[in-house]
């Protein structure tokens, strides 16, 4: 028979009480055993052995009384004997339930009795009478005292077999209760251990195979269930257990087939990109390459307004070259996979900087560099964010002859800051929200050429870091980007 | 300049030869170039297979283009470096692409240099003055005199 938790702590509670009530009825019945043998040896027996001596004193007194009163001649001394004898026949009132009532109205009579007779002899020999007669009525008093001393014993002998039996009564009821409390309290704890055992074996069974199933679930293995054992709130447990474990493994079915079309989608799209880096840039060579030969061949033939408008067509193709490169390279930051080690930002800005310096040889520009500065990310896609920043910096600052920018990071609330500032042509913060928006640009292209789509690659690079990124700008003073590599303390 | 070397060129956009032959000519490389349509026009040449195959065609650099039909960019270049005569042949990988996986497997396979086509048919032009410069008039090959 299988228990759940609830009825075996009901059956330790029950257990409990039974005995309780057990010790309590045997505890009850010894004791009531005892009482009676208690109240017999009080009511019977003590009464007599405090009776015998005092009744046997009375009438040895009252003997006596006769005695004196006959030796002293004095007829008023017998008032006394009278009062005696009262006293004595009093004695016997209380005494009414420890004696049987026959004996005790035995005891009456024959005291009566002798008291009369003892009378009677008494003031015949103070009258001074002598004979024949007055010696038969002594040998009746005689006769008559030794009944009545018979009378008396036999209300004050006490019964002593009785007495002992009432002792040894009493001893072995409270032996009884004893030894019926012993086997109670045994049997009880024998009881309780064992349904404990049994309770904790079964809790220790279910819980360590609990414990085994929770830790196959936790690896991700889901073919074998945990084993429910009997019926109880821990085997319901183990069902939940069985239940969340089904759906934990539909829902990694689900993400496995989803990472598989996933996988295949990306390949497509692999493709797609491939095919599209081929394949779109060659007829842009060609427009681009014919339009130049067009110019070259047409040569002084060609006149200003014609030479510009295949300008334009050259010019057109090479930058939807570039766009489409730009794109390229926008997509693969979502695509490639993230290596996450330990990369210097200084630098790699250094770099950067100095291949800037390179292409534009006669630019002033002041870089205020922060040394030490270190990020966990990818080495490659964080050199793509630094090249993109710096080289926006380094674009828009161009109009100025002393152009500052500056790397470097800082702490804000337990979060490292990384930022890249200029004090370049700046941006109208009521604008600021297309800054990452891919092919949207807030400078004509004539002003400052780009793709529109480096801070918009930017922005994913730092995403896919689990960071933010935001910019503060003021046109004609300049602008920053400030940007976090990794989630932050305020969730996203 | 045309010091007599053959240039083998492996292309099968009509545009793309258009223009490359336009660049050579511009960039003053007058040797003579060979064209091959697909991949296994350029091994038939090469491997000197197949019909009309002229057993004294020895070019001195080859430009292969990937994307090509038939036979694979790829696999023109396999095949080159499995036969004894064409192991040290220069190959030029000429083309659109500029994934990291094509240009890792060019070299895996055994090319001698990666070149990627710019838009910008000036700088396509400047890019084969300096090939023809260096392959053509530099460098040495075994067997050579």
């Amino acid at each position: 028979m299988r228990l759940n938790f609830r009825a075996k702590l009901t059956a330790l509670v029950g257990i409990a009480a039974v005995a309780l009530l057990l010790v309590i009825v045997v505890g009850a019945t010894s004791a009531r055993r005892v009482d009676s043998q208690l109240e017999a040896v009080q009511q019977y027996y003590l009464p007599r052995l405090e009776l015998g001596p005092k009744l046997e004193g009375d009438f040895e007194q009252l003997r006596r009384s006769f005695q004196d009163a006959v030796a002293a001649r004095d007829r008023d001394a017998l008032a006394s004997a009278a009062e005696l004898k009262s006293t004595l026949l009093g004695r016997l009132d209380p005494v009414r339930g420890a004696v049987a009532p026959a004996d005790v109205s035995d005891l009456r009579v024959a005291i009566e009795d002798y008291f009369a007779a003892a009378r009677e002899v008494s003031e015949r020999l103070i009258a001074d009478e002598t004979g024949e007669d007055l010696i038969g009525a002594m040998a009746r008093m005689q006769e008559k005292q030794q009944r009545a001393r018979e009378r008396l014993e036999r209300v004050t002998v006490v019964d002593r077999p009785g007495l002992a039996n009432a002792f040894a009564t009493i001893s072995r009821a409270e032996e009884v209760a004893g030894t019926y409390r012993l086997w109670i309290s045994l049997s009880c704890l024998v009881a309780a251990v064992a349904l404990s055992w049994a309770l904790s074996r079964g809790v220790l069974r279910s819980l360590s195979e609990l414990g085994a199933g929770l830790e196959r679930f936790g690896e991700g293995h889901f073919d074998k269930g945990v084993d429910v054992i009997g019926g109880d709130e821990l085997a319901e447990v183990a069902k939940q257990a069985n239940r969340m474990a089904r759906s934990l493994a539909r829902l990694s079915r689900e993400r496995e087939r989803a990472e598989v079309a996933l996988k295949q989608s990306n390949r497509e799209l692999e493709a797609f990109s491939y095919s599209v880096a081929h394949d779109l840039r060659a007829p842009l060579r060609a427009i681009n390459g014919f339009s130049r030969a067009l110019m070259e061949d047409l040569g002084e033939k060609v006149d200003g307004d014609l030479k510009d408008l295949l300008n334009r067509i050259g010019a057109a193709a090479q930058r939807m070259g570039e766009l489409i490169d730009a794109l390229l390279a926008m997509s693969r930051v979502s695509r490639v996979e993230l290596q996450r080690e330990r990369v210097d930002l200084t630098r790699a800005a250094e770099t950067t900087v100095r291949q800037l310096r390179a292409i534009t040889p006669n630019r002033g520009v002041d870089f205020s560099n922060q040394p030490n500065v270190v990020a966990e990310g990818d080495p490659a896609l964080l050199r793509a964010v630094l090249d993109n920043l710096l080289g926006n910096a380094w674009k828009f600052t161009g109009a100025r002859p002393d152009a500052h920018i500056s790397f470097g990071c800082s702490l804000q609330e337990g979060e490292t800051v990384y930022f890249v500032k200029d004090d370049g042509a700046g941006f109208d913060m009521a604008h600021a929200s297309k800054l990452f928006t891919p092919f949207q640009r807030l400078h004509q292209a004539g002003e400052f050429p780009g793709t529109g789509i480096g801070l918009a690659t930017v922005q994913r690079i730092v995403q896919r870091h689990g960071g933010r990124i935001w910019a503060e700008g003021k046109v004609r003073e300049g602008a920053a980007f400030y940007f976090t590599l990794s989630p932050g303390a305020q969730g996203t | 300049m045309n010091n007599g070397k053959l240039i083998l060129l492996v292309e099968d956009n009509a545009d793309e030869e258009l223009l490359t032959l336009r660049a050579f000519r511009k960039s003053n490389i007058l040797n003579e170039v060979r064209v091959a349509r697909d991949g296994q026009e350029a091994l038939d040449l090469l491997l000197r297979a197949g019909q009309g195959a002229d057993p004294a065609f020895a070019p001195q650099v080859v430009l292969l283009d990937l994307n090509l039909p038939k036979v694979g960019g790829l696999d023109v270049l396999k095949r080159l470096r499995a036969r004894e005569e064409t192991r040290f042949l220069p190959v030029i990988v000429l083309t659109s692409s500029k994934q990291d996986e094509d240009v890792i497997r060019s070299y895996s396979l055994g090319a001698n240099a990666y070149v990627r086509k710019p838009v910008d048919f000036a700088q396509f032009t400047e890019a084969l003055e300096a090939l023809g410069l260096f392959w053509l008039v530099l460098n040495e090959v075994p067997g050579a005199s």
